[in-house]
């Protein structure tokens, strides 16, 4: 067999090819699969992917999400999380990125899987449930459960307006110990507390229904633990021009080459500096290209070698004024007033020739709100259908 | 940034020479040129290590560092306040009220009561917190009677509040007059250089910054060259929010509503490029068929709660509004 070419390949190179980073697949298949029959070459298609959409529509919260639950670990102590122990590079343009948002998500995430645990063990053995779940406390259905969970965080503000407002780390740490995501762990979770009020027999029967894998539940402090350690798992820059995106995105070369773990790398946002490199540059025809090309073959190039999993963010920077401007004038032309809207949601490309050469994955959003409730569609020229993500006590689930 | 000799010690003036005759010119044409770094070495004749120890100085310069998530958990955690309106059901909206470290939006027509909550805000900051507000105004329409007013409002039972008292929270308020958008960044700059000294002089333990109002500063320069004000406008967005986070600031701007140009809903001016700016957005408007101090904030874009979500509040301190 004859390889194509002489390129040399160094050694990095060779090893980067060699190591198989995590899939993240299970993740979420429609996302993160890729395309092609497995017969044949592993082809790049679907490791870039760009999130589109117009503001508050969901894109860095659907980004966080799967960071989330590709840095959570499978599994703790016997506990299926069902994450992936992937390690996660984000790289912030626009000042953006919440760690304490992050936190949140992922403890909800794990009260879901420790919900859905328990309630399996529920209905393994049923002549237990009525003692179990009044000694846990845990309702039946999650989604029960998790709306109980999120009443106490209606308390939340007027313990901070009681005058708690002091510059105190200690304080402010209490304060914000107060607010709703650890609320709703304290009242979901076991205490240890709580367990050893129970009576001996109790206890027992407790441990002897928790099925033979010696499986504990989780504390307060466990699921703390899990959050620290999964955020451990994720770097985060925090860049605030082109020349840094693009001197930060070379630099993670090295760090690709050297950690097998990590596996995605999320640009929130790509288009954050586009009006500004216009502005600055001389020659604004040409000024989106020559900034975006470099970064765009630095991409292409690390899904090559790497495989590595890009998840890219754009903002909808560009209206559809021209596109309803056009369409005005068709339909005054035919003088139908039919078609005014049918065209509102769909994607412009203003990145330049480069970026849209890519062969990424495109995933726009937009929102339906209906009775008060949002929903966030996603439509993918791959997919046969638009999925639709709503959101439950504030986190987004598929629906 | 063009390169310069002695920037390290591969990088002499010969080298120098070279590079540039090949077109090598600034740092960001040498990153851009890594992949072909052999190439290079081949034709300028520099020595391939050379090129790589600039290419490594060049890198470590001009890339961002890295930060362990976990490690801003808990930096985060530390630094984290909860500022309060003044105002119950404006906080219940906000999650408990505005955050240090996000950028909050009010967009509103006029007699929204935009300005009034944001006195109401920086009243509440310096009452009970004791941290000093800078407060940026661009229409003239601060207040400090008003401010006197709200703190002798809000004062706790049991406790008066003396002229002397008075004079040393409100000595906690900079008030700073812009007439343009260069006068704020010259503003905001000012700021920053001060509280990246260990002590700050002029603002010390700063927690709210408020610009009010943003669209009256920005409105002057739209039209004309778009990519200029769109320019204009990122820039003040990323400033603004890297206040916030860099010195965990809450901050608070105030936006006009304008109507989009196929006649639909009102929504917030600036643009689209600004649209994706703030963490948090409000809409001030009145409720339909209301009369009065009632006003309803709808909560349009979050990054912690679902939207829409809706709360209705009284501009009149005295009577609290009762739906119903």
């Amino acid at each position: 067999m004859q390889r194509k070419g002489s390129k040399a390949e160094s050694g990095s190179q060779l090893l980067a090819r060699l190591i198989s980073r995590t899939d993240l697949t299970c993740v979420d298949p429609y996302v993160f699969c890729h395309a092609g029959p497995p017969s044949e070459v592993p082809s790049n298609q679907g490791k870039i992917i760009e999130l589109y959409g117009t503001e508050g529509v969901g894109k860095t919260e659907l980004a966080l999400l799967y960071t989330a639950k590709i840095c959570l670990p499978s599994e703790w102590k016997g506990h299926h999380l069902d994450g992936r122990g992937a390690k996660v590079v984000f790289v912030d343009t626009e000042f953006k990125f919440s760690v304490l948002h992050l936190a949140i998500i992922m403890e909800q995430i794990i009260l879901k899987y420790i919900n859905r645990e328990s309630s399996l063990t529920i209905t393994k053995d049923n002549e237990k449930v009525g003692q179990t779940r009044e000694s846990y406390n845990i309702p039946n259905q999650d989604d029960l459960s998790s709306k109980e969970l999120f009443k106490p965080s209606q308390s939340s503000p007027s313990c901070i307006n009681n005058g708690t407002m002091s510059g105190h780390t200690s304080e402010s740490k209490k304060m914000n110990s107060e607010s709703n995501s650890k609320i709703s762990i304290q009242n979901n979770l076991v205490n240890p507390t709580d367990q050893n009020l129970l009576g001996k027999n109790d206890k027992q029967e407790i441990e002897s229904s928790s099925n033979a894998d010696t499986k504990n539940p989780l504390t307060e402090e466990d699921v703390e633990t899990i959050v620290l350690d999964s955020l451990g798992r994720l770097q985060v820059f925090r860049v605030s021009s082109t020349r840094e995106l693009t001197a930060t995105l070379i630099s993670l070369n090295t760090m690709m080459s050297g950690d097998p773990l990590l596996s995605l790398i999320v640009v929130d946002t790509i288009s954050a500096y586009y009006w500004i490199d216009k502005t600055l540059s001389t020659d604004s025809s040409h000024c989106t290209e020559s900034c975006m090309s470099p970064i765009s073959n630095i991409i292409a190039k690390q899904v090559a070698e790497f495989g590595v999993t890009y998840l890219t963010i754009k903002s909808a920077l560009i209206g559809q004024k021209r596109a309803w401007v056009n369409e005005v004038e068709h339909a005054r032309k035919n003088c139908d007033s039919s078609k005014t809207e049918s065209a509102m949601t769909d994607h412009v490309e203003f990145l330049g020739r480069s970026w849209s050469k890519l062969p990424l994955r495109r995933i726009v959003l937009t929102q339906n709100i209906a009775n008060g409730k949002k929903k966030v569609i996603a439509s993918c020229s791959e997919w046969p259908n638009e999925r639709v993500f709503s959101f439950l006590d504030d986190l987004l689930q598929m629906e | 940034m063009t390169l310069q000799a002695g920037l390290c010690t591969a990088l002499t003036s010969s080298a120098l020479d070279k590079l540039r005759a090949h077109g090598v010119k600034t740092a960001t044409d040498f990153i851009v040129k890594v992949k072909d770094i052999e190439v290079l070495s081949q034709e300028t004749l520099i020595p391939y290590k050379d090129l790589c120890s600039i290419q490594r100085v060049l890198l470590a310069e001009h890339s961002a560092y890295p930060t362990l998530a976990s490690c801003l958990y808990e930096k985060a955690i530390a630094s984290l306040m909860i500022l309060s309106t003044g105002c119950q059901s404006l906080d219940d909206l906000l999650d408990g009220g505005l955050y240090t470290g996000e950028l909050t939006e009010l967009a509103g027509d006029s007699v929204s009561g935009k300005t009034k909550i944001c006195l109401w805000c920086a009243a509440m900051t310096v009452l009970v917190g004791d941290h000093s507000v800078v407060y940026i105004d661009s229409s003239s329409s601060f207040s400090a009677g008003y401010l006197k007013d709200i703190m002798s409002k809000n004062i706790g039972p049991g406790q008066s509040l003396s002229d002397d008292l008075i004079r040393s929270k409100l000595q906690k308020v900079k008030y700073t007059q812009v007439f343009d958008i260069y006068d704020l960044f010259s503003a905001l700059d000012a700021i920053m250089t001060d509280l990246n000294q260990q002590t700050p002089v002029k603002y010390p333990d700063l927690k709210l910054l408020i610009v009010d109002s943003l669209a009256s500063l920005i409105y002057p320069i739209m039209g004309g060259n778009i990519s200029f004000c769109q320019g204009l406008i990122c820039q003040l967005g990323l400033k603004l929010k890297q206040l916030a986070t860099h010195y965990s600031l809450a901050v608070l701007v105030t936006n006009y509503l304008t109507s989009s140009f196929n006649g639909g809903k009102k929504k917030p001016a600036l643009g689209k490029a600004w649209s994706h700016v703030p963490h948090m957005r409000v809409i001030l408007q009145k409720p339909v068929g209301g009369q009065g101090p009632s006003r309803e904030a709808v909560l349009v874009k979050s990054n912690r709660q679902q939207t829409p979500k809706s709360a209705l509040f009284s501009l009149d301190k005295d009577e609290p509004y009762e739906p119903g």
